[in-house]
């Protein structure tokens, strides 16, 4: 499988990434409210994250087109306990297996903070590169 | 009536438990030791269920590297099935290329004597401590 565990984890901080450009405060509300939160992505691209604070739907396509391979379904719950660390697990199932992961990462790292990854990335949408993926890595609990 | 009843209750239970005279490790170990990927296009049916595959091109490579999911194990740790009725699930714990660990949690079925995959995932933990240490289902794990 080509499909690896780092590759997962870039995967779900790349579909917040996306929702995070089309309604940056309803995806901030969704992952700060402490609480569970969930992330689903069809066969079609159609994602939807939603939480108590709300629903936020966007194409995940540009997502999905870059794993390079089909993948049915994937889903990820997100547990926020404390408000600041998020824990989630994320399955991706393909045409005949389903790899789950799980992992935890540090909400202002990735986007409440005008620091924080997205943020940066949001305003600056050139420069993606390697390093970009890997910070994404490190963020996402690697 | 009292022994009637009994002779019920002893069919039924009959009928509840499966013998397939195959642990579901030895399953697995010979799906290990004898599926490749120069025979998985002939050898597949021996060890997944219809239910899997049914619909599936496995002419596809991308579905035979996924049928070929023990080659994402290098060093196996440890192994736990659990089996009741006519549902096993077996959890086999080891570690990747890259010394990681990961569990492949397989649920398999019955079928004329023996077991068939019915359904896999991959979970990888980023610690041995949270290997699973009693056989569990995928559907224990995947989100729904």
């Amino acid at each position: 499988m080509d499909l690896t565990r780092s590759e997962i984890k870039i995967t779900v901080a790349k579909f917040l990434e996306v929702a995070y450009s089309k309604d940056k405060g309803t995806t901030a509300k969704i992952m700060a409210k402490k609480g569970n939160a969930k992330l689903t992505v069809d066969q079609d691209g159609n994602a939807t994250l939603s939480g108590s604070a709300g629903i936020l739907t966007f194409s995940g396509n540009p997502v999905l087109e870059k794993i390079g391979m089909k993948v049915k379904r994937v889903s990820v719950n997100f547990t926020n306990e404390d408000g600041k660390n998020i824990g989630y697990s994320a399955t991706f199932s393909l045409e005949v297996i389903s790899m789950t992961v799980t992992g935890e990462f540090d909400l202002e790292a990735l986007i409440t903070s005008c620091s924080g990854l997205l943020c940066i990335a949001a305003r600056a949408l050139k420069g993606r590169n390697a390093a970009y993926d890997l910070e994404l890595q490190r963020v996402m609990g690697m | 009536m009292k022994l009637t009843s009994i002779l019920i209750a002893s069919l039924l239970t009959g009928c509840a438990t499966v013998n397939t005279g195959s642990t579901l490790y030895s399953t697995y170990e010979s799906y290990r030791r004898e599926v490749t990927s120069d025979n998985i296009q002939t050898s597949y049916a021996k060890y997944f269920s219809p239910e899997l595959i049914s619909g599936k091109n496995i002419a596809n490579k991308e579905v035979q590297d996924q049928l070929l999911f023990k080659n994402g194990m290098l060093r196996i740790e440890s192994h736990y099935e659990d089996i009741r009725g006519q549902k096993g699930c077996l959890t086999v714990n080891g570690y990747d290329k890259d010394a990681m660990p990961l569990s492949f949690n397989i649920e398999f079925t019955p079928d004329n004597q023996r077991w068939l995959i019915r359904a896999i995932d991959i979970l990888f933990v980023d610690n041995v401590r949270d290997f699973s240490l009693k056989g569990r289902c995928p559907s224990d794990y995947i989100n729904q």
